[in-house]
């Protein structure tokens, strides 16, 4: 008996439905068919159709200059209505609406991209005769997508409507009638007829092809009955031959119904070219070419103008694009269509949805001219590495970034097989070996009928094999014009488009489409279908999951955690929501302003059940693995994560030496396979670069890893200084939930256990971040007492939540004091003003390491001397005169008009006198180490007894003059100052004064100022003549006072650019070297001085540029 | 112009609260939607001699959105009900339309009334929207279509004492040379939560059932529902696919009986495909039609009801959950809405998996799964979980799926037809 020789097709197809009909998703067995599609949309695909629109409607209204025709009023107002969208805004004004005017059309790429010269067949030539490229640059597109916007704001969005549309297409039919009936001239009678032939034989191949579906079902039956026929029957009346015979008969009969058809189908191209033939002519001819524009248009799009109208307004909104539509319409030629994604996008489940539809569609017509081949690109390219024998090089053209590539390729038609069929078997374990093997040993080439289906380009670990790979997809597009699909992440999608067009040299298509989803499908209709597709009642999950979707808004970003978060949902192992509970509420940083700060405990909850469930679940899908082997790999992870967020290491080989070699933690290689491998929640690419199914899981997972690991904890306070890094830089809300989660789900118990015990190591940004996090206002300690041992406090009135949160803090706060290892902490939670007996109990308990007060409090300037005898002072500063005038000038230099002692003037005044009479009595030969700022030199001015204690000490501080500038110190001689120059320098003493709002009886003649406290003097003429950061030059006089003095506002690189600049004719900021004073410093207007050691520098790029030119 | 009447009662329908299946709102706590006892409308079409093709539909049209998320009235369902001959008819049609008939013919049910309209099987559908579409071809004055629809309304828990759920019900016509269909014809049914209401019985439904010709067991009987079509046509394609002969089937019997029922019509107006089966095994569970044989004594299956065509054999499901001991491979098995047993407990679990991996271990063995295709198919019946076994014949018992032999891919149909076999034989 014969068999079908097209059954091996369809046992293929059957088999391979078979494998994509189930996936996982969440971990959970999905019937993929029954998941959300996701949409695919593409911003070429967008402004093509749009630029169509115009098209459309010029072809529609230069009908209207033929003098025998007239169109529609109707159709004219719509067409006109759309039209003058194109040429709105500045093009409007312009009254001269014509031909010259297009060149500022944004579309004007797309216009040459689509209309390649087929008549030619070679791409325009604009008017200088250069050729112009069909690709459209990243700009060109910008700013088409731009005009589109701005169109569909202007009004057209409200005139793509179904029934507008329709409207049009109904005026369109009509006008097309018309046109055929006004046509007299021969040459438009011929072709009418032509479009008539064309018209028969699209019906003849119409009715052909039900005939061929009719002759082939009748073929299938008389088999089956002759299968069903009793065996012994067969042999007993020697049937068999008979019916033989009559199979073969009624194969013959399809094979030439079949014939019928193909001679049709040919028929039908040729007329086609004939009629674009004539077509052409007849715009320089016949035909008027306002009336052929239209026709050609309209008859070679099946005589409609939108096709589907519903697709058609969806692809100017959008830019969506039919993935099946539009690899379809690629069947002849061949091409490639890249569909690309974020990880978690749901790439992989797309091109299995597209295979499985196809599939479902080529066996729902028996039909099988489509073969879809699916394979992972990282097996296709291990298989191309195993099998195919030959070598070549390719050399990139860019001239500048040329490259090499090496790899292997196919050299005879069984290699390519050989690798297709180990690719399917590696890719779908469940396909059946024979089945697959007699689809290849069939007659018919498969390659000529391939779909070919690639998932996940950017696994492929080399760029080399990526490459290859690409290599090998343009075979295939050029030797049997195949189709191709391929999943591509964001990351690798310009890569993938440029090999394709360096290895295809821009010849086939190439549409790059993105996919595409809504919060309104994340909320409302994914989780419905995924219950549906898990196989269960979807009611309550799908009612639960838009309920709690604003909760958990931020972090359910896309499907591979709306997966997540229902498979949650149907366990209830979600958080539990309690609506009582503040904390659930979303949170946003006081200090923050970026919005994507904002977290909320629900948010962080979830994560740290998608880092225990997800893991384990994709890990567990892939192999067997012990409960053991998924713990060591969650530490991996978590140590992974944290160092990614520590060091901002983004390479996985990187991370996990350093994990190593600082928590001697190294994988084993089935643990790096792992890691490498798709964990659901983290990515690695080819390049090892980790991307994360969201930003914040690195955060969650280093807070699990303080929370798990206590050595980490400690190796980040010794590293860094806190738990959240140096300065605070690690802190953020994400992290602090996920460290304190359990604090806030049970506010109920004993509050802020856990951050209770996190207070200490937070260093003090974190800790006020922490505390603004909670509401920063309101509430601090009152009535601190120490007795007996331990502290008693009352907390003043504030919110029930800020009053639990300074309770936690001040009950840890003490607890490090009692143990001698205090935190520093708010002033203002200790009250606006700490005194009495509690400040000196702080006074005396405080170390001195970083200076006083600096272990217990974050703003220890704002802290005063307690009103305590001189000698009780003296003595806790170890009677280090130092040390004390440090404490007292940082204060003074901070706050000049405060009080820098508990005790008032009194207690100031004693302790000034004592200071200057200890420094009086020093020896001469005592040098200060500390070296106060231009803000405490200031603040001195605010009294006779600051200015002579300042005085002093400056008199016994040599560094105040190494006022370094590019290496060179900066110095002059008081008394050398002549006369003019000190009135000149005169406003700077005055706007000291007034920037201390000092007392105007302190204000000094210059002179006398001078002759006072001469070291005060030069240190204010001195930060006159340097250039700082800290020197606000508009404020003080100083750069008038520069000015006045022949100073430049900013001092030249070079001596010599000095002297050419300097001059009597340049503006004030220039510097005018013939005014300058002798006694100014050279470094004051010339960068380091005479020995500029930057000279050189500043000199070479001059004599590059010159020889440049 | 067609006209569309609701026979039995009413446009405000008093329905009560169902035992289960209502809905909880945030955090669980609390209910925030109930569930109305399942209600049936019985509506009829006439004045349809002059229309080529009616549509009917029934929707309960709410809609949760970002405005109102909490719209859960937009969970009720309906279903339509109808009696179609069993057997797909090829209607004669004229030369010109030859095409058109080739390409529905598969689709293409007579009805349980006559010849003057068929039912076209992949429209017609159940959920949130009902839809039933007719083709008619000799209607005369007198020409009706009945229908039942079986209604679920949710209602919202609020201030109101008697909240209310609207269902909307529209027929479009589409008249004899024309392309669109003509205005609709609309009605609506406004169900009311109320207390201490009556809902139908089960022999009120039986008695339903019965008038549509459902529990008949030779050629004269109907189907009722989509299910039972797809059940059949599915048999009748895997075993005409088959290559072999003396075939052994068997029939898992835990769903209604009208689907076993409907199941043998087929296979017996079928001969060609009835003598390629030596034996059909029907396992039961025991009193699974008590309540039928109550109210219609006398139309009890036994041994006789397939006219010695093939053999029918009874092996009783026990009630200890183990696999019974006369389970032996076969050809085909057929599970027809077995979920609701199958996941009712543990032991009804293990019961099932070890009956099918039983019936199973055979070469070329198929089991033949008929569930529905999503919950809003669900009407009559509630099912808390999962309404199919998915995960049961993947994940435990290793099996492998194959696109069903009737090539069913339309999309949103009321149920799924999966065919499943075993990886590796014992």
């Amino acid at each position: 008996m014969t068999g079908n020789p097209l059954q091996p097709i369809t046992d293929y197809l059957v088999d391979l439905q078979g494998c994509l009909m189930f996936g996982r998703c969440a971990g959970k067995t999905t019937r993929l068919s029954k998941l959300h599609q996701n949409r695919l949309i593409s911003d070429d695909h967008r402004l093509f159709t749009l630029d169509k629109l115009e098209t459309i409607c010029i072809a529609i209204r230069d009908t209207n200059f033929d003098p025998n025709l007239k169109i529609d009023a109707e159709l004219g107002k719509q067409i006109g209505a759309i039209l003058e969208l194109y040429w709105s805004g500045e093009e409007m004004e312009n009254d001269e609406r014509d031909w010259h005017e297009r060149e500022v059309n944004p579309l004007w790429p797309y216009w040459y991209a689509r209309y390649f010269d087929e008549e030619k067949k070679q791409f325009h030539i604009d008017e200088d005769g250069d050729t112009i490229p069909p690709s459209i640059s990243a700009d060109e597109r910008k700013a088409a997508l731009e005009f589109c916007e701005k169109m569909l704001a202007d009004g057209l969005e409200g005139l793509l409507t179904v029934e507008n549309l329709q409207s049009i297409e109904d005026g369109a039919r009509k006008l097309y009638d018309n046109i055929m009936l006004t046509i007299s001239h021969q040459d438009a009678k011929a072709e009418y007829d032509l479009i008539q032939a064309k018209q028969n034989t699209e019906e003849s191949i119409s009715l052909r092809e039900a005939i061929v579906r009719e002759k082939r079902a009748e073929l299938e039956e008389f088999r089956h009955a002759m299968q069903n026929f009793p065996k012994r029957d067969l042999l007993r009346n020697n049937l068999l031959n008979e019916f033989e015979k009559e199979e073969r008969f009624r194969h013959k009969i399809l094979e030439n119904e079949i014939g019928d058809l193909r001679f049709l189908r040919d028929t039908l191209s040729k007329l086609d070219s004939k009629m674009e033939k004539m077509l052409m002519e007849a715009k320089n001819t016949n035909i008027p070419a306002s009336l052929s524009r239209f026709l050609a248009f309209y008859t070679s799009n099946n005589q409609a103008l939108f096709g589907d109208i519903q697709t058609f307004i969806q692809s100017i909104k959008l830019g969506e694009v039919l993935l099946s539509n539009h690899i379809h319409e690629l069947r002849d030629t061949g091409g490639l269509v890249s569909i690309i994604g974020d990880p978690g996008f749901g790439k992989t489940i797309q091109l299995r949805q597209f295979t499985y539809k196809i599939i479902a569609e080529q066996l729902g017509e028996d039909s099988t001219n489509i073969i879809p081949i699916y394979v992972k690109a990282k097996t296709l390219s291990k298989n191309i590495q195993a099998i195919a024998t030959s070598q070549y090089g390719l050399l990139t053209d860019d001239s500048e970034n040329s490259k090499e590539y090496h790899g292997i390729s196919t050299s005879s038609k069984e290699e390519a097989v050989e690798i297709v069929i180990n690719s399917m078997l590696q890719t779908e374990p469940e396909l059946d070996l024979h089945i697959v093997r007699n689809l290849f040993g069939m007659q018919r080439n498969v390659f000529d009928n391939m779909y070919l289906i690639i998932d996940a380009y950017d696994e492929i670990l080399s760029e080399e094999r990526r490459m290859e790979i690409i290599s090998f997809i343009d075979d295939n597009i050029e030797r049997h014009h195949c189709p191709v699909v391929i999943t591509c992440r964001k990351s690798h999608s310009e890569e993938l488009t440029n090999f394709f067009n360096e290895v295809n040299g821009e010849i086939s298509t190439h549409n790059c489409l993105d996919i595409h989803f809504t919060p309104h499908e994340l909320r409302f209709e994914m989780p419905t279908k995924l219950a549906n597709a898990w196989g269960m009642n979807s009611d309550q999950l799908s009612l639960s999951a838009a309920n709690l979707y604003q909760e958990y808004e931020t972090v359910l970003t896309h499907p591979l955690f709306v997966g997540f978060f229902c498979m949650l949902l149907s366990h209830d192992a979600l958080h539990p929501s309690d609506s009582n509970n503040p904390y659930l509420k979303q949170s946003k940083s006081n200090e923050e302003d970026d919005s994507d700060s904002t977290v909320s405990l629900q948010h962080v909850a979830f994560l740290k059940r998608v880092i225990e469930f997800g893991l384990e679940i994709n890990v567990k899908e892939r192999q067997s693995i012990s409960e053991d082997e998924i713990a060591r790999i969650r530490k991996l992870f978590c140590y992974i994560a944290a160092t990614y967020i520590t060091t901002g290491l983004s390479n996985l080989e990187n991370i996990l030496k350093y994990v190593a070699k600082y928590h001697d933690i190294s994988p084993s290689a089935r643990e790096k396979q792992i890691l490498n491998d798709n964990l659901g929640v983290m990515f690695v690419n080819s390049e090892k670069d980790i991307d994360w199914t969201h930003k914040t899981l690195p955060e969650v997972a280093t807070g699990l890893l303080i929370l798990e690991e206590p050595e980490y904890k400690d190796y980040l306070v010794s590293e860094f200084g806190s738990i959240f890094g140096v300065d605070g830089n690690l802190w953020s809300e994400c992290l602090l939930i996920t460290l304190i989660q359990e604090d806030l789900e049970d506010s109920t118990s004993q509050p802020f256990v856990v951050l209770s015990g996190l207070f200490d190591s937070m260093g003090n940004k974190s800790l006020v971040r922490t505390l603004n996090m909670f509401g920063g206002n309101g509430g601090h300690l009152r009535d601190i007492r120490y007795e007996d041992g331990s502290y008693t406090f009352k907390v003043t009135n504030t919110t029930v939540f800020r009053k639990t949160i300074i309770e936690a803090l001040a009950n840890s706060y003490f607890s490090a004091l009692l143990r001698g290892n205090p935190f520093p902490i708010p002033n203002s939670i200790l009250g606006k003003r700490i005194s009495g007996a509690f400040a000196l109990h702080l006074f005396n308990r405080s170390n001195m390491t970083n200076g006083l007060y600096s272990d217990v409090v974050t703003e220890p300037l704002k802290m005063r001397l307690p009103n305590v005898d001189m000698d009780t002072i003296f003595q806790r500063f170890e009677n280090d005169i130092e040390k004390v005038c440090t404490f007292y000038w940082e204060r003074r230099g901070m706050y000049p008009l405060s009080k820098v002692c508990e005790g008032g003037r009194q207690q100031e005044k004693s302790l000034l006198e004592r200071l200057t009479n200890e420094i009086q009595a020093l020896p001469s030969s005592f040098e200060f180490s500390f070296v106060p700022s231009y803000e405490m030199i200031c603040s001195s001015f605010t009294s006779k007894r600051r200015l002579e204690l300042m005085e002093e000490i400056l008199s016994r501080c040599t560094a105040k003059y190494e006022f370094s500038i590019w290496g060179s110190k900066m110095d002059f001689e008081i008394d050398g100052i002549d006369n003019k120059s000190l009135q000149k320098l005169s406003p700077l003493f005055e706007s000291v004064r007034k920037r201390i709002n000092g007392p105007k009886e302190n204000h000094l003649e210059i002179k006398n100022m001078v002759n006072l406290f001469p070291n005060i003097s030069r240190s204010i003429i001195l930060n006159a003549l340097v250039i700082s950061i800290r020197n606000n030059w508009k404020e003080g006089n100083s750069l008038n006072v520069r000015y006045a003095l022949g100073l430049p506002e900013t001092p030249y690189h070079t001596l010599k650019e000095a002297l050419n600049q300097m001059q009597d004719d340049g503006d004030e900021t220039t510097g005018n070297f013939e005014i300058l004073p002798s006694w100014i410093p050279i470094e004051a207007y010339v960068m380091g001085g005479r020995n500029n050691p930057l000279r050189k520098v500043f000199q070479k790029p001059q004599a590059k540029l010159f020889f440049e030119k | 112009m067609p006209r569309l009447t609701i026979l039995d009662g009413d446009y405000l329908r008093p329905v009560s609260r169902a035992e289960n299946g209502h809905l909880k709102g945030l955090n669980k706590k609390f209910e925030s939607a109930t569930r109305g006892n399942h209600h049936w409308v019985i509506i009829s079409i006439d004045q349809i001699n002059d229309c080529r093709k009616i549509e009917f539909e029934a929707e309960f049209r709410y809609k949760a959105s970002e405005d109102s998320p909490n719209e859960q009235r937009q969970y009720s369902r309906v279903g339509i009900w109808t009696s179609v001959q069993d057997s797909p008819k090829m209607v004669s049609h004229a030369t010109s339309k030859q095409m058109l008939s080739i390409a529905t013919s598969k689709n293409d049910y007579a009805t349980g009334t006559g010849d003057d309209y068929t039912v076209v099987l992949d429209s017609w559908r159940y959920g949130k929207k009902s839809e039933i579409k007719f083709n008619i071809e000799n209607c005369n004055d007198e020409t009706r279509i009945n229908l039942a629809l079986c209604a679920i309304p949710y209602f919202e828990k609020g201030k109101e004492k008697n909240p209310k759920c609207e269902l909307h019900l529209s027929l479009h016509p589409t008249k004899e040379g024309s392309v669109q269909s003509g205005i609709p014809i609309e009605e609506k049914i406004t169900f009311q939560l109320h207390d201490n209401i009556r809902s139908s019985t089960i022999d009120d439904e039986l008695k339903l059932l019965e008038e549509f010709g459902a529990f008949s067991l030779d050629g004269n009987g109907n189907s009722v529902h989509p299910k039972q079509l797809y059940t059949s046509r599915e048999v009748v394609s895997q075993i005409e696919r088959s290559e072999n002969t003396n075939l052994n089937l068997a029939y898992i019997g835990t769903d209604t009986t009208e689907n076993l029922r409907s199941l043998l019509r087929t296979i017996k107006e079928n001969k060609s495909v009835a003598k390629k089966i030596d034996t059909l095994y029907l396992y039961y569970l025991e009193g699974w039609d008590t309540a039928l044989l109550d109210k219609f004594p006398g139309i009890g299956i036994d041994e006789s009801v397939t006219s010695n065509l093939f053999n029918l054999k009874f092996i009783q499901i026990p009630d200890d959950g183990s696999v019974p001991v006369d389970a032996k491979p076969v050809d085909f098995t057929i599970a027809t809405y077995v979920t609701p047993w199958a996941m009712s407990d543990d032991k009804n679990r293990t019961q099932y998996s070890g009956l099918i991996n039983t019936l199973l271990n055979k070469e070329y063995a198929k089991l033949i799964c008929v569930d529905p295709e999503s919950s809003s198919k669900i009407i009559r019946s509630y099912y808390q979980g999962d309404y199919n076994l998915d995960t049961m014949y993947m994940d435990e018992l290793n099996l492998k799926p194959e696109p069903n032999a009737s090539r069913l891919h339309a999309k949103n149909m009321v149920v799924e037809c999966t065919v499943w076999k075993r990886k590796v034989i014992d």
